[in-house]
């Protein structure tokens, strides 16, 4: 029987290859709208409604966010956070940076360990640093005032995890510590990419080393640092575990925020409210969207300011 | 005609059965009741606990689920949010009770078929395990009451006495525990104190003042309650009898063995979880007397039915047996040696059995003691408040800065702040 090659034959191809995409990539819309689309529109959905969990949701509309307006530990949890912000981010990308020019050297004898040494921290999990860390900043016996002291640096011993500003500066050290090394792995993969010609010909012209940094490393990492700052902006966003983990203490309630809410970010005022003392699942939800909007409207304005800026690099 | 009445005749025997039904619940055979229930808990304190249970009970048995304690309301929470199945039996920790028992979604236990007999337990307790409504919704274990454990060498060095018979007719009231305090603090140099901080010292003093709930008609309520404290508190700063131990830390564990200080409020937990744990080598150095007017109460673990559970009948035995009967009562005192709260054990010899002197308090019997405290008219407990843990929650930190030297009118003030801005349907 002669195979039909004709017309018929074709449309059926290109009716079954129209299709084999689409499914294809239905595995990946489905997870995406069952556990990331969904439960978005959800939340908003719960933001609109007054619910501790147990009973039935009781709609309110806009009520939570005129509440939200209005929320003075909601503007201090934004405003810790952007305090917090400008403590971690020139550091932690200086350090990053600093250590990637090292870490690329060809002088450096062991790239290998120390880049995995670095990066360790990454991999703490966060219970381990809030426990290592409150031992650490310890009022009475922690190794860091010990230290201060005997280096005559503090009269005094400073209670870190009973005032407001050395316990921003406690958590912002923590979070240096521990994202350093994955800043650095960024800039270490930018550095990598930036063609070594042109630091041989700059050593032929006579450059030194601080030049060849300011005039070829920084400029051409400027993609990576962009992006760098855009990430790390994010992730202050969402520091909550290590600073939750620092204040809770066995047994007995925990110092919500740090002292006079010094340390109280977006997420853990999200945390608190949903899953606090007073069950506000509703509530709890509008913060969530508050946190997002912040977040979109000063991730734009960053990025367009670091766009703007691109022509004076 | 006829027919009607013999209708009647049956609906009235069918209601007597039922009711001898419901009345013999007490004289239902133990060994008839079979299945299994589910108890989310957060350690093994009832495992432990209730391990004589099967001994009576043979048939039923109890899954225990072991959920930390930080997300143990989360997960009520997330699983009565989903739609999932909720515990036979749900443990209440007295930090949130005040919350959960205000939840619809536990048991009655007043009603039938549980008619749990509030005369069993400790009057006192009675406010930890009722609603707003005044319903009963939890039973609990432990009772907590506290007196106040001493270092017995520095009590002998700077009171003159080791005797806690004699050092109660010495500290008499607050007055005499400031005064007392400077004197200690005056003659070490500062070295020695009463208290180890402002936090071990607000919970010496939570028991006094316990009429009023910390909330009423939605107006903070904490004058006679938190205001006292914190002024008794600054007036022991300021003679420098308080150290600086944050409760829970690493150095406040380690102050156990400093010989440093000399009281440390005790309920009954803490004895076994913070004494013993932490200072495990100081056989005869201890000794426990009651507080001045009345124990307090701190912690504590109670049990609820919820209401979606499938076997009521075996968990209300499970709960009954352990919290109000004798077994469960020289089970949980074997275990923990900690009493519970069934208050006719109080008549037994279960607590003042000479096997209870303890050598960690130089033969001093501490059970017999807690249950002499527990006794006490004066100790009494605060109405509960949804709003309790956030109330706690605010104070922590406010304590640290009470401890530091802030002024009591300063502390007080911020206290109330944090709490109306954390719940703003509050007022002053």
């Amino acid at each position: 029987m002669k195979e039909s090659t004709g017309p018929t034959v074709l449309r059926r191809h290109s009716r079954s290859g129209r299709y084999a995409p689409y499914l294809f990539i239905t595995p990946y819309f489905a997870i995406y709208i069952a556990f990331s689309l969904f439960p978005i529109i959800y939340t908003f959905y719960i933001s609109l409604t007054a619910w501790n969990g147990f009973s039935a949701p009781v709609f309110v509309g806009i009520k939570n966010y005129l509440t939200l307006v209005a929320d003075k530990r909601f503007f201090g949890a934004l405003t810790n956070t952007l305090i917090l912000m400008l403590m971690i981010i020139p550091v932690q990308i200086g350090l990053g940076m600093f250590l990637a020019v090292l870490l690329s050297s060809n002088n450096m004898i062991g790239k290998g360990s120390f880049r995995l040494l670095n990066f360790l921290p990454y991999l703490t999990t966060p219970v381990a640093l809030g426990i290592i860390f409150g031992i650490m900043f310890d009022w009475q016996f922690g190794a860091i005032n010990q230290i201060l002291g005997a280096l005559g640096l503090v009269r005094e011993n400073i209670n870190w995890i009973g005032k407001p500003w050395p316990a921003r500066v406690m958590v912002s050290l923590v979070t240096i510590w521990k994202y350093y090394g994955y800043t650095a792995v960024l800039f270490i993969a930018g550095i990598t990419n930036i063609n070594p010609s042109l630091y041989e010909a700059a050593e032929i012209d006579g450059v030194n080393g601080v030049q060849k940094f300011m005039r070829i490393t920084v400029p051409l990492l400027k993609p990576t640092v962009i992006f760098v700052v855009l990430t790390t902006m994010i992730g202050c966003f969402q520091i909550f575990d290590e600073p939750l983990m620092i204040f809770s203490t066995a047994g007995s309630s925990s110092m919500v925020g740090g002292p006079e809410h010094a340390v109280l970010t977006g997420v853990w005022m999200i945390f608190d409210t949903a899953f606090g003392n007073i069950l506000r699942f509703g509530y709890g939800a509008t913060v969530a969207y508050g946190l997002f909007v912040f977040i979109a409207i000063l991730t734009i304005g960053v990025n367009r300011l670091m766009q703007r800026r691109e022509d004076l690099w | 005609m006829s027919t009607g009445i013999s209708r009647t005749l049956v609906v009235i025997l069918i209601g007597l059965f039922c009711i001898a039904g419901l009345s013999a619940q007490s004289t239902v055979d133990p060994k008839s009741l079979k299945g299994e229930i589910s108890h989310w808990v957060w350690g093994d304190y009832e495992m432990k606990g209730a391990s004589d249970f099967t001994l009576t009970y043979p048939n039923i048995k109890v899954n225990y689920v072991t959920i930390a304690t930080s997300d143990y309301m989360k997960k009520l929470q997330t699983t009565a949010a989903a739609g999932g199945e909720m515990p036979d039996v749900a443990n209440l920790e007295m930090t949130p009770r005040g919350t959960l028992v205000n939840l619809d979604i536990w048991e009655n236990l007043d009603k039938a078929p549980y008619n749990a007999n509030r005369k069993d337990l400790v009057p006192w307790s009675i406010p930890l395990i009722t609603n707003a409504k005044g319903e009963l919704v939890s039973i609990q274990i432990d009772n907590c009451v506290g007196g106040f454990t001493y270092n017995r060498p520095l009590a002998k060095q700077y009171f003159g006495t080791d005797d806690p018979a004699k050092l109660e007719k010495i500290f008499t009231s607050w007055d005499v525990y400031v005064q007392k305090g400077k004197e200690v603090a005056d003659k070490s140099n500062g070295k020695i104190v009463l208290f180890s901080g402002a936090s071990d010292a607000f919970w010496a003093f939570y028991g006094m003042n316990t009429k009023e709930p910390f909330v009423k008609n939605g107006k903070l309520n904490m004058d006679t309650s938190v205001w006292a404290a914190y002024q008794l508190i600054e007036r022991l700063v300021k003679v420098r009898a308080l150290g600086k131990y944050t409760q829970w830390t690493p150095a406040w564990n380690a102050s156990f063995g400093s010989n440093t200080v000399i009281f440390y409020p005790s309920p009954s937990w803490f004895i076994t979880w913070a004494l013993r744990a932490n200072d495990r080598m100081a056989k005869g150095k201890y000794g426990l007397i009651s507080p001045p007017g009345g124990g307090f109460s701190w912690g504590g673990t109670s049990y609820s039915i919820s209401k979606t559970s499938k076997n009521k009948q075996l968990a209300w035995a499970y709960i009954k047996w352990f919290t109000m009967s004798m077994e469960g009562t020289r089970s949980f005192v074997r275990t923990w040696s900690t009493p519970t709260l069934y208050a006719p054990s109080y008549d037994t010899d279960i607590y003042t059995s000479e096997k209870n002197k303890d050598p960690f308090y130089a033969g001093q019997n501490y059970l017999a003691k807690l249950i002499e405290i527990s006794r006490n008219p004066n100790t009494m407990t605060r109405p509960m408040t949804p709003y309790d843990q956030t109330v706690q929650d605010s104070n922590t930190p406010i304590l640290e800065t009470l401890g530091q030297g802030v002024s009591a009118q300063e502390a007080y003030t911020k206290l109330k702040a944090d709490i109306l801005e954390k719940v703003p349907e509050l007022s002053q």
